[in-house]
């Protein structure tokens, strides 16, 4: 049964709700970017490998980080949700030549939805890539790259990631 | 004061109201490039607004948009998404080709990409969250490393910005 109030609604005041039903309302996402260019070696074809480097994460609302392993973003709110990843990055190996691929893991595992791959020349090149995983308290995400070859390279010039909550109120 | 109804759907939950500290204003925007348009990057490293002509067929909360500087007019600091997307091209030899935003005439480290510009057209894109304070000023720019003297040529170019925090 539906319920309504009659809610006075001043400027000092700032009302807790959310529009869509079966969301809370708690702030809920982060921004994390290499704050340098950093090298990750993929020393294992085929095998997935955290960007790695210095990261700063900020806004962070309702997520931690972890050294791991994994090593990643943890999200800390307590209600199951279906959250958007979006990443972008700029990448160049010294020497050679490869084909790359950049995905999201959860709790260590690929998603598969998330992959995107490019062939990488030691002229700088740049990726992006998104997908819509369900989150649930605890689970890590970690932003990784593998290569097609072993012993690679990959320099990330530029990494940038936000997650956000998918579902957003219409109006 | 203006009151509203407000429809409580289910428990702890209402419709007609936002994140816990922010306010029910709507905030938002997508521009973009009108048409082909070249940018001189006179200096190396140097960096320089995206030219051209900018359309803004939504601008909620912010004002400005046709020569490319944005003004953020609500009255709370927020943090917004600034997503972007930009198709470039240019004449002769390959150059490092970075784009970014500049906040107040000041780039934002953390919203810089970089591709090779050759003269086959190549596609970027890139993020950033940008805390903004009423009046402050955002604006898309372009540098060329190493080598002057260099024209890109920006094929298209768009850009999107929300509410970083959503419900």
């Amino acid at each position: 049964m539906t319920a309504r109030y009659h809610v006075k609604r001043v400027p000092e005041v700032h009302l807790d709700g959310a529009y869509i039903e079966g969301d809370s309302f708690d702030k809920c996402g982060v921004f994390a970017y290499l704050t340098a260019a950093a090298d990750t070696t993929c020393t294992l074809k085929d095998t997935y490998y955290p960007i790695a480097g210095t990261f700063t994460n900020s806004p962070i609302e309702g997520f931690t980080t972890t050294a791991g392993p994994p090593p990643g973003i943890v999200y800390a709110c307590d209600e199951d949700r279906t959250m958007e990843i979006d990443w972008h990055a700029s990448v160049v190996l010294s020497t050679g030549n490869d084909t790359v691929h950049v995905a999201v893991l959860k709790n260590g595992t690929e998603v598969a939805s998330s992959v995107m791959g490019t062939y990488v020349t030691t002229l700088v090149l740049q990726m992006s890539g998104t997908c819509a995983i369900e989150m649930t308290e605890d689970d890590v995400i970690t932003l990784a790259v593998r290569s097609g070859a072993d012993g690679t390279v990959i320099t990330f010039a530029h990494f940038t990631t936000t997650i956000n909550k998918f579902f957003i109120a219409a109006s | 004061m203006a009151a509203k109804h407000i429809v409580r759907t289910k428990s702890d939950h209402l419709e007609g109201a936002t994140i816990r500290g922010d306010s029910v204003e709507k905030f938002g925007g997508f521009i973009y490039l009108t048409a082909e348009e070249d940018t001189v990057c006179t200096d190396a490293d140097t960096w320089y607004q995206i030219q051209g002509t900018v359309a803004a067929p939504v601008l909620e909360g912010f004002s400005g948009g046709a020569g490319g500087v944005i003004s953020y007019d609500g009255l709370e600091t927020k943090t917004f998404e600034m997503d972007w997307h930009c198709s470039l091209v240019k004449a002769g030899a390959a150059v490092t080709v970075e784009v970014g935003i500049e906040k107040n005439g000041v780039l934002v480290a953390s919203s810089v990409m970089s591709t090779v510009a050759t003269t086959l057209q190549i596609g970027m894109s890139g993020t950033a969250a940008l805390e903004l304070a009423t009046s402050d000023t955002f604006a898309y720019v372009v540098r060329v490393l190493t080598t002057a003297g260099q024209t890109i040529t920006f094929a298209h170019y768009n850009a999107t910005i929300r509410p970083f925090f959503r419900n």
